[in-house]
């Protein structure tokens, strides 16, 4: 099979600018209903997408005891989205969202194998550990699990539910109208599962799914989720924003991959990507600017406080962002933090600046200009081996997901980097990823 | 009368798949029963209600496969427009924020038809796949169950229906002065809240209880349930069952009685030869509960409205039997008396205002 670029979408209510839903395409009264889910769904599907992406929150989002006025919010549950979007389209995959530290293995495997089997074979799970601490109060938990525990318990959990997934043989149903006999409990097994955090008994309650198992997104670049992806994940969603960072993350889990008897080429590495695009370079500038302008202030300084873990409410908006305090303060930074500190400390940038970089693309990749740049873009990362192809991020939707499958998409069919059909059927066919042999 | 039906693998017997020409294990069908249910201008579809016949994980029985009732209210919602879409959910497997998440997302996406069946699995059903489930006596289980669902109550009222803003001129996506924290801090759970999803269309999601008869479990949980899914055999049981309900909702009280919906699987044929043929054909294959009807779809359109007018009901959950031929008679029996076409065809009402359950201020 050659090699081919992967897109997925990430879809968001109004759009992933965080003034995206002001814009004034944006039909705002109906971001929380299904049509505009679906209307993002059958125009990535137009464009021949892999994937349909939905993201999971499991606390209000607050700055300092009250709800965030600003932004838009992004808490619709993904597998209603993801479930209603499985019954509107036929192609394209749709992965949904959900934590390993508030639920359980039993229910989770249930629902996947449901959403697989409803979908045919389209479906995958972005396993997250949730780093909300606020998430806790909201489970009735003393506190929020520290991240080596939380990653202790996604690994067990998954582990609960490949077990419960290969509990049927692919062949375990039997159908025998005369005997009576619907399937081959013989085939089935239950999974007897006992571990440190969960103790499982039975079998799944229904089929082997279609793709084996729903394919396992990962997002996360910490170092214990370094580890968890090589160890399980198939796709990875980052937020690498340099082509080296992308690289050396690439490297860094597929030599651990081994180790967990995975091959490193099993693997799909998806940057997140806000494209911005214009006919020409200066309309695609004016359209950034005309959505920065959109930013509340106040939105830019709340999330630069959120990912500093440092109080900038009080400083001046155009006060230097006080790098030296801020690393000072020993917070444990991820690496999207670190390469944030030193862009301001290189350009000497404002609060008001950071603030508006970090809330622009929510730190994911951004990149402005016209579709041929875009496809540049988009050709480098993917020829320098820095990514498989991108999650795709529209500031606003759904006109500017429509441009990107319009416009961009078919320079990138053009050079041959990206399929012209959907060759498969399932989210496993899409990404040329191997359907898991039951163990 | 409200009606409702409730949707199975090939059907609610549990021989349905050996007398069904369905292929044997056809996903999609859930889907298109609600499809039909719709066309036929029931209230609601509902999702998940356990099979009598379910004994354990993986023993071979068609009646041992279970589906996620919440992905199958996804897939439903986006195949209707109208009808109302209820999941079972026991809540001795769930948090409340979940669930209270889940509802309002469902009711948001589905512009007001989200309805939740809450009930106990029971932990036999449970103890083998979630080890954490403590062991609850009848009293506290129950007792949980109403903290459950006054937390989920309360989840939906932390935000007020005008805390949604999101206007775009003034860049203001909602009102943080309408938006509070809950603090629920009780005997089971403590959440903080508020919810990360704006109040449900419809206030709350419609609550139903799946009542299987323990009345420790309905007694705790009676104020806070619009609509009791009931199982009691008999009619005079149920005619009983209700008016003691309604004196106890006396009009003075501030809310008002929950609906009693009473869950029936006929058995039906275009003759009564033909029905008595196929109730005989299923009982062969397997030996389920006794069935609520047999006959002809007229015969069960005059059954159901006997119940309804001898006050035994609000309402029915109707079982098709076996999906590729019951489905079609069920519809047949509801069509020309108790849905006729005309029946709110071009309706953009709630699921609350389809069944006249106020909604919660």
């Amino acid at each position: 099979m050659t090699k081919t670029l992967h897109f997925g979408l990430f879809v968001y209510p109004g759009g992933h600018h965080l003034a995206g839903w002001r814009h004034p395409s944006v039909a705002v009264n109906g971001i929380l209903g299904i049509e505009y889910y679906k209307r993002a769904a059958v125009s990535a599907e137009r464009g021949l997408f892999d994937l349909y992406f939905v993201g999971d929150m499991l606390a209000a989002r607050e700055r300092e005891g009250r709800l965030v006025a600003e932004g838009a919010l992004n808490n619709i549950d993904s597998i209603s989205i993801d479930s209603a979007i499985a019954t509107a389209t036929r192609h394209i995959g749709v992965v949904a969202t959900l934590s390993t530290t508030y639920n359980e293995p039993y229910a989770i495997a249930e629902r996947f194998a449901s959403l697989d089997h409803l979908s045919g074979g389209r479906a995958g799970w972005n396993i997250v550990t949730t780093a909300n601490d606020d998430a806790a109060l909201n489970f009735s938990r003393k506190g929020h699990m520290e991240k080596t525990l939380r990653y202790q318990r996604a690994k067990e959990f998954v582990d609960v539910c490949t077990k419960l997934w290969d509990s049927w043989a692919d062949d375990a149903l039997v159908g025998d109208h005369g005997s009576g006999r619907f399937a081959d409990a013989r085939k089935i097994r239950p999974v007897d599962h006992v571990g440190e955090f969960f103790s499982v008994k039975n079998s799944l309650t229904l089929p082997r799914p279609p793709q084996g198992w729903p394919v396992l997104v990962q997002a996360g670049g910490s170092p214990a989720g370094i580890d968890f992806a090589a160890s399980v994940a198939e796709v990875i969603f980052t937020a690498q924003t340099k082509l080296e960072e992308a690289l050396a993350f690439r490297q860094s889990v597929q030599t651990r991959m081994p180790k967990y008897g995975r091959d490193p080429e099993s693997l799909r590495i998806l940057p997140g990507l806000m494209p911005i695009i214009g006919d020409t370079e200066k309309s695609a500038l004016r359209k950034e600017e005309e959505l920065n302008e959109l930013l509340h202030p106040a939105v830019g300084v709340w999330m630069l406080s959120e990912q500093l873990k440092f109080r900038l409410y009080d400083f001046p908006a155009d006060a230097k962002l006080p790098t030296s305090d801020i690393r000072a303060s020993g917070k444990d930074f991820t690496p999207r933090v670190i390469s944030l500190l030193d862009r301001a400390d290189a350009e000497n940038l404002s609060i008001r600046q950071c603030g508006q970089l970090v809330a622009a693309t929510r730190s994911h990749g951004s990149i402005v200009g016209t579709p041929e740049k875009i496809a540049d873009h988009i050709a480098s990362w993917f020829e320098a081996g820095a990514a498989d192809g991108f999650n795709v991020m529209p500031p606003y939707f759904p006109s500017e997901l429509d441009v990107f499958v319009d416009h961009v998409i078919p320079i990138l069919q053009r050079r041959g980097l990206f399929r012209t059909a959907y060759e498969g059927t399932t989210l496993r066919d899409h990404l040329g990823l191997a359907r898991p042999i039951r163990s | 009368m409200r009606l409702m039906l409730s949707v199975a693998h090939h059907g609610w017997h549990s021989a349905a798949w050996r007398v069904s020409d369905a292929p044997l294990f056809h996903p999609r069908s859930l889907v298109d029963v609600a499809i039909r249910a719709e066309q036929a201008n029931f209230d609601a579809v509902i999702f998940g209600m356990p099979h009598p016949r379910f004994k354990t994980p993986g023993d071979g029985t068609a009646a041992s496969v279970r589906f996620d009732a919440l992905t199958l209210l996804g897939a439903a919602m986006s195949a209707t427009t109208r009808i109302g879409l209820c999941g079972y959910w026991p809540l001795d497997v769930a948090e409340p924020f979940h669930v209270a998440r889940v509802m309002a997302s469902l009711d948001h996406l589905s512009s007001g038809r989200a309805g939740w069946v809450t009930g106990l699995a029971g932990r036999e059903n449970l103890l083998a796949d979630y080890a954490y489930v403590a062991l609850l006596a009848d009293a506290e289980a129950a007792e949980r169950a109403a903290e459950f669902i006054s937390v989920v109550r309360g989840l939906c009222d932390s935000w007020d229906d005008e805390a949604y803003v999101a206007d775009q001129a003034s860049g203001q996506f909602v009102d943080p002065d309408r938006v509070r924290p809950i603090m629920h801090n009780g005997s089971y759970f403590t959440v903080r809240g508020p919810l990360n999803v704006p109040r449900p269309i419809q206030g709350h999601p419609v609550i139903m209880l799946h009542d299987r008869g323990a009345g420790a479990l309905r007694e705790a949980v009676l104020p806070l349930v619009d609509v009791l899914l009931c199982d009691l055999s008999s009619r005079e049981e149920m005619v009983q069952f209700r008016a003691d309900l309604q004196a106890r909702f006396s009009p003075s009280k501030l809310s008002s009685s929950p609906l009693i919906i009473k869950s029936a699987m006929p058995i039906l044929g275009r003759s009564e030869r033909e029905a008595l043929r196929r109730a005989d054909e299923l009982a062969a294959l397997g030996s389920d509960p006794p069935s609520f009807f047999v006959g002809t779809p007229a015969g069960l359109a005059e059954e159901l409205s006997h119940w309804l007018e001898s006050g035994a009901c609000d309402g029915f959950d109707l079982r098709p039997a076996v999906n590729t031929c019951d489905l079609d008679l069920i519809m047949e029996a509801i069509a020309p008396s108790l849905r006729p076409a005309s029946f709110g065809s071009d309706r953009h009402s709630t699921l609350r205002q389809d069944l006249r359950i106020a909604r919660p201020a």
